[in-house]
C-alpha cells in the first residue's frame, strides 16, 4: 500500500483535529499511529506527486546522500500542516471577538494553555519531519519553515495574536493599574498571557535567543521556563508598559507632594520602588526591571530633585537620621543628584562646626579642653552620620573631610587672636593637659582614648610644624620639671605621630626622651663617684639633666648670681661631667633649674621648693632677716623685673612680708624692705613657690613659637624649592608653586606669597635663574 | 682722541679714560652727563665700570660705532636713540645699564642709584615715575637684579590698568606688591 499525500493527510488532520479541539490528552495509541503515518509518508518515496523540476534544487555537496523523495514529501506535508494550523487559528481569533478585560485574559490564556499543549503533541507526532527535512530546510537556511512546535506557535503570532494583542495588552494593563491602586488581582492570569509574549518572540530572527531557532519543548511541563526572545514582548507590551507606569507615577507624585511632606514622599517612593521591583519578580520579565526603575526614577525622583535639596538642609539641622539615609539610597539612583547634597551637607558641616567653636571661644582662649571637645562633638555627630546614612559613601566623606579641615583651621578662636595658628597650639595644649600629672589622674587607657581623639582632630590640622613646636616646648616642660603622668602614654603618643607625620617630625621629641633617660643614669652614676671619692658637696643632693643643644627647645637665660652651695656642686659636677665627654660644653640653665630648700626656722621643718632665683634669695635668709629691694638687687645682680617675679609666690603664701605696700610690681620703689615672716605657718610641710606661670609668660612664649616658625618655615620651604628644581633642572613656576606646595602640605599649609617671596631671595642667591627670554620658567644653578 | 681726554692727572687713572676726561669730552661733544646718549655710548663701548673708559673699550668701541673724529661722534650722540629702537636692542641696553650701575661689591643697586638710572633710560615716562614713587614711599633699601630685570618686561606686557597682569605668575614680589598698591588706591592718581 503506498502512502500518497492525500490518504495521509486525511488520517492526520483528523487527528490533528482531535488533538486541539479535545480537552482530553490524545492516548498512546493515537498517538504512534499518527507517528507512523508520518513516518510512513516521508520514507516512501513518491516521485508520482513530484514534479521533476524540483528535484535537483539542492545537492551541493558530493559526500551527502543524494536525496530522496523524502525531502520533497516532507515539503507537502509540510505545507498541508501550515494551512491546518492557520485555519485553526483563525477559527480561534473569531471564537474571542467578543470577550474583552479580565474575560479575554482568562479565554486567552485558557486557549493559549491549550494551544500549546496539543502543539507540544503534534510536535512530537511530526519528529520525523523535525529530524529530517525540517532540519535539512533550516541547515541550509531557508527562511520561513519552523519547526513544529514554532510552526505553530508562529501561526498563533501571525493569525490570532497580532489581532488581539491590543485588547490584550490593555486588559493587561489595566489590571496592573488596579493592583497599583491596591487591589489584588489574579497574577497568574497575567504571568500566562505574558509568557505567551516571550514564547512568540523566540521566532523572530532578528532577535534569536540562541544561534539556532531551535525550541524544543518538553511535553509533559508546559510551564518549564523556555528560552526566550524579546521582541514581541518589548513592542506589544513592554513599551506600553513603560508608558503607563510613567504617567501613573507622575500623578501620583504630584498629588501626593501637593499634600504631603518631603519626607513622607520619600517612604512613598520607596515603597513604590519597592513594589515595582517585586512586580518583575511576580509576573514580569526580568529584562525590563531596568527600564522600569529607570521610568521610576525619572518620574518619582529626578523630577523633584529641586525639592528634595530644599529639604536636605534641615533633616541634616533635625539630625533626622533614617529620612536622610532614605533620601541617600533613593537619590544614589539618579546621576548627579548626590554631588549637590555632598556640597549642601559640607556647608552644613562647616557652619555647625563654626558655631559650636562660638559658643566656645570665650572659655578657649583658657581651657583647650572645651575648645577640643566642642570640636571632637561635631566631629562624631557627622562621621557617624555619613556611616549609617550615607553608607561611607566616598564623595560624602570627602565633602565631610574638606568641611572639617575648613572649620577647624579657620575659626573664631582663630580668627578672633592675634596668633593666627591658634587651633594647633590648642590641641598641643589640651594634649600637654592630658599627658602631665593631675590633681584627678583619670585611669590610663581613659587618657590613651583621649589621646586618639587628639589624633583625629590633628589629621585635620594643616599647620602641623605649629603643633610640633608647641607640643616639643610642652614636652621639655614635662620632662624637665618631671610632671609626665604617664610614660606609656607620653610613647603612645610619640607613636601616632610618628605614624602619621613620619620619623623626621618626631626624632627631636625622641630625642629629648632618650636624653632624659641618659641623664637619670648619669645622675646615678655621679652620685656613686661622689661617694666612693668622698667628694664634699656640703649635703646637697643633685640631679641633673643633660639637654643637647638644638634639640630642646631652651634657651640660655640669665638670672643671677648662683649662692656658693650651689656654684660648689655645679662646678663638681662639671669636672665630672667634662671628664668623661672631653671637648662638650656644659651651660647650666639656671631659670629651668629648681630645687628644695630645707627651712629650721620655725616649729616646723618646712621644704619649700624654689626656682634657682627664688633659692638665691631664701639662702640670703641666713644672713638676716630684712632686706631692702635694692640691697638684694645688688647683691644677687638681678633684673628688676625678674626679683618681682621671684618674690610674687613667697609674698602670696606669706613667708615675706613687705614693709609698706602690699603689692608688689613694677612701681614698687625700690627702698621697700621685704622681711622673713616670722609667723609664718602652712598646713602642708613641703610648699611649692615655683609655679606661678603668667600670663604674659604665655604671650611671650606664642610670640616666640610664631617667630620661630616663620624663620623656619622660611628655610623649609627655601630647601624645598632647591630639592625640586635640582631634580627637574628646569621647571615653569605654576609648575614649581605646584610642587612645593605639594611636598610641604605634610608639615603646613605654605602661604604663596612666602613662597614667591624664597624663590625671589634663591634667585638673588643664584641658586636658581630665570630662563633666558622666558620669565615663567626657572632653571637650577649648580 | 683717546689721549686728547685718556690719563688726564686729575684722574689718576692710567690707561683709562676718567671722570674729568669724560666731563672734558662731554662738554667738548656739547652733551650734558646725564643724557642718555652717554649711557649709550657706555653700552656701545661695552664700558665695564662707571665714569671710565679704558683704553681698549674705546678704540673697540669707536671703531664699532665707526667714529674716528669729534665730527662722527658729535652725530653719533645726537642719534643715539636710534640704536635702542629695536626692542632686542633696547633690552640689551637695559640689562648693560644695571651691571654697569652697580658697585663691585654688591649685588643689587641702592635705590637712588636704581632710579636715576631709570630716569635716564625711559626719561619722562609716567608708569616709570609711578613705579619710582612706590619704591621710594616705601624706602626700600636697594633693587636686586632680578627686579630691574623683570621691570622691564613689565612695562612691556603688562598694561597700565593691569588687566593681564597675573598675580599667581612668577613675577617678583616686590612688582606683585606694587601693582597691589596701584589697585587698592585705583582711581587715585597712581593708577597706572
Amino acid at each position: 500500500m503506498s502512502e500518497n499525500l492525500a490518504n495521509t493527510w486525511a488520517e492526520l488532520g483528523k487527528g490533528l483535529e482531535k488533538i486541539y479541539t479535545n480537552v482530553d490528552p490524545v492516548s498512546t495509541k493515537q498517538y504512534m499511529e499518527l507517528y507512523s503515518h508520518v513516518y510512513n509518508f516521508c520514507t516512501k518515496s513518491h516521485l508520482e506527486d513530484v514534479t521533476p523540476l524540483t528535484r535537483n534544487r539542492r545537492n551541493n555537496q558530493p559526500n551527502v546522500a543524494t536525496p530522496s523523495g523524502a525531502e520533497f514529501v516532507g515539503e507537502d506535508l509540510y505545507k498541508k500542516l501550515v494551512t491546518f494550523l492557520e485555519e485553526y487559528v483563525n477559527e480561534l481569533r473569531a471564537a474571542c471577538h467578543s470577550f474583552r478585560g479580565t474575560e479575554l485574559l482568562e479565554h486567552y490564556n485558557r486557549v493559549w494553555e491549550s494551544f500549546r499543549f496539543s502543539s507540544t503533541a503534534v510536535n512530537g507526532i511530526f519528529s520525523y519531519l523535525n529530524r529530517h527535512w525540517i532540519k535539512r530546510e533550516l541547515d541550509e537556511g531557508k527562511t520561513g519553515i519552523y519547526e513544529v512546535y514554532n510552526l505553530a506557535v508562529r501561526c498563533w503570532q501571525e493569525k490570532f495574536f497580532v489581532h488581539v494583542a491590543d485588547a490584550v495588552t490593555n486588559a493587561v494593563l489595566d489590571l496592573i493599574l488596579n493592583e497599583r491602586n491596591g487591589e489584588s488581582i489574579p497574577t497568574s492570569l497575567v504571568s500566562g498571557v505574558l509568557n505567551s509574549y516571550l514564547e512568540m518572540g523566540i521566532n523572530e530572527h532578528d532577535d534569536p535567543p540562541t544561534g539556532q531557532q531551535v525550541l524544543r519543548p518538553t511535553t509533559n511541563a508546559p510551564t518549564e521556563k523556555r528560552p526566550r526572545a524579546l521582541v514581541v514582548f518589548k513592542t506589544y507590551f513592554e513599551r506600553k508598559f513603560l508608558e503607563q507606569t510613567r504617567l501613573y507615577y507622575s500623578a501620583e507624585a504630584q498629588e501626593f507632594l501637593a499634600q504631603n511632606s518631603v519626607i513622607e514622599y520619600l517612604k512613598k517612593v520607596e515603597e513604590r520602588i519597592k513594589e515595582e521591583r517585586d512586580r518583575v519578580d511576580r509576573y514580569l520579565d526580568t529584562s525590563t526591571l531596568e527600564p522600569l526603575m529607570k521610568a521610576c526614577d525619572d518620574v518619582l525622583i529626578a523630577n523633584y530633585l529641586d525639592r528634595f535639596r530644599g529639604e536636605f538642609d534641615s533633616m541634616l539641622e533635625n539630625n533626622q537620621k533614617d529620612d536622610l539615609a532614605r533620601m541617600f539610597t533613593l537619590c544614589e539612583r539618579v546621576d548627579g543628584c548626590l554631588e549637590v547634597l555632598r556640597s549642601i551637607m559640607e556647608n552644613h558641616i562647616e557652619r555647625k562646626g563654626r558655631a559650636a567653636i562660638s559658643n566656645v571661644t570665650t572659655d578657649a582662649n583658657s581651657d583647650p579642653k572645651t575648645y577640643v571637645n566642642a570640636i571632637l562633638s561635631v566631629h562624631q555627630l557627622f562621621s557617624s552620620l555619613v556611616t549609617y546614612a550615607f553608607k561611607n559613601d566616598h564623595g560624602f566623606v570627602q565633602a565631610m573631610d574638606k568641611a572639617f579641615t575648613s572649620f577647624i583651621n579657620r575659626n573664631n578662636a582663630t580668627d578672633n587672636t592675634k596668633a593666627p595658628s591658634r587651633s594647633p597650639e590648642l590641641l598641643a595644649r589640651y594634649a600637654d593637659l592630658l599627658l602631665r600629672k593631675s590633681a584627678k589622674n583619670p585611669p590610663e587607657n581613659e587618657v590613651e582614648e583621649a589621646l586618639n581623639q587628639v589624633m583625629i582632630v590633628f589629621k585635620y590640622i594643616e599647620d602641623k610644624d605649629v603643633f610640633q613646636k608647641y607640643y616639643s616646648k610642652m614636652l621639655a616642660k614635662r620632662l624637665v620639671h618631671e610632671l609626665s603622668a604617664s610614660e606609656d602614654n607620653e610613647s603612645a603618643m610619640l607613636q601616632k605621630l610618628k605614624q602619621m607625620c613620619g620619623f623626621e617630625y618626631t626624632s627631636k621629641l625622641q630625642r629629648m626622651y632618650t636624653d632624659t633617660t641618659v641623664s637619670k643614669e648619669l645622675t646615678q652614676t655621679f652620685k656613686r663617684e661622689v661617694n666612693e671619692k668622698n667628694i664634699d658637696l656640703h649635703h646637697v643632693d643633685l640631679s641633673v639633666m643633660i639637654l643637647a643643644h638644638g634639640v630642646w627647645p631652651f634657651q640660655y637665660m640669665e638670672t643671677c648670681t648662683i649662692p656658693p652651695i650651689l656654684q660648689n656642686v655645679m662646678d663638681k659636677f662639671s669636672a665630672f661631667y667634662v671628664a668623661r665627654h672631653t671637648g662638650r660644653k656644659l651651660t647650666f640653665l639656671q631659670h629651668m633649674s629648681r630645687g628644695e630648700v630645707t627651712c629650721n626656722a620655725y616649729n616646723r621643718k618646712y621644704g619649700f621648693m624654689a626656682s634657682t632665683a627664688q633659692m638665691a634669695v631664701l639662702l640670703k635668709f641666713n644672713d638676716n632677716l630684712s632686706y631692702s629691694l635694692q640691697e638684694i638687687t645688688d647683691s644677687l645682680e638681678f633684673k628688676n623685673d625678674l626679683l618681682c617675679n621671684v618674690l610674687q609666690t613667697m609674698l602670696k603664701v606669706d613667708l615675706i612680708t613687705l614693709s609698706e605696700t602690699k603689692t608688689l610690681d613694677a612701681n614698687t620703689p625700690m627702698d621697700t624692705v621685704v622681711s622673713l615672716n616670722p609667723n609664718f605657718f602652712s598646713k602642708k610641710l613641703k610648699v611649692d613657690l615655683s609655679k606661678a606661670v603668667t600670663r604674659s609668660e604665655v604671650r611671650k612664649e606664642q610670640v616666640d613659637v610664631q617667630k620661630d616658625l616663620e624663620e623656619d618655615r622660611r628655610m623649609v620651604i627655601q630647601a624645598a624649592i632647591v630639592r625640586v628644581m635640582k631634580m627637574r633642572k628646569k621647571l615653569a613656576h605654576s609648575a614649581l608653586m605646584t610642587e612645593v606646595i605639594k611636598q610641604l602640605s605634610v608639615r603646613f599649609k605654605p602661604n604663596v606669597k612666602v613662597i614667591k617671596k624664597c624663590i625671589d631671595t634663591l634667585i638673588e642667591k643664584e641658586y636658581l635663574a630665570r630662563v633666558e627670554g622666558d620669565r615663567d620658567q626657572y632653571e637650577y644653578l649648580s | 682722541m683717546f689721549n686728547a681726554y685718556g690719563e688726564d692727572p686729575n684722574d689718576d687713572l692710567p690707561g683709562k679714560i676718567g671722570p674729568n676726561g669724560i666731563f672734558r669730552l662731554l662738554n667738548d661733544l656739547k652733551v650734558d652727563p646725564a643724557d642718555r646718549s652717554v649711557l649709550i655710548l657706555a653700552w656701545k663701548l661695552k664700558a665695564a665700570t662707571q665714569c671710565e673708559f679704558s683704553k681698549d673699550e674705546w678704540i673697540q668701541g669707536m671703531e664699532d660705532i665707526k667714529c674716528d673724529n669729534m665730527e662722527k661722534l658729535s652725530k653719533f650722540m645726537k642719534n643715539s636713540a636710534s640704536h635702542i629702537q629695536d626692542p632686542i636692542d633696547f633690552q640689551q641696553f637695559y640689562q648693560f645699564s644695571f651691571n654697569y650701575a652697580k658697585p663691585l661689591g654688591s649685588s643689587g643697586l641702592a635705590l637712588s642709584t636704581a632710579v636715576a638710572y631709570w630716569e635716564i633710560i625711559f626719561g619722562e615716562n609716567k608708569r616709570v615715575q609711578n613705579w619710582i614713587s612706590y619704591l621710594e614711599n616705601q624706602q626700600i633699601r636697594g633693587v636686586t637684579k632680578d627686579e630691574w630685570l623683570t621691570f622691564l618686561e613689565f612695562l612691556n606686557t603688562v598694561k597700565e590698568d593691569f588687566s593681564n597682569y597675573d598675580s599667581e605668575g612668577s613675577w617678583p614680589v616686590r612688582i606683585d606688591d606694587y601693582v597691589d598698591f596701584c589697585q587698592a588706591s585705583s582711581g587715585g592718581p597712581l593708577a597706572a
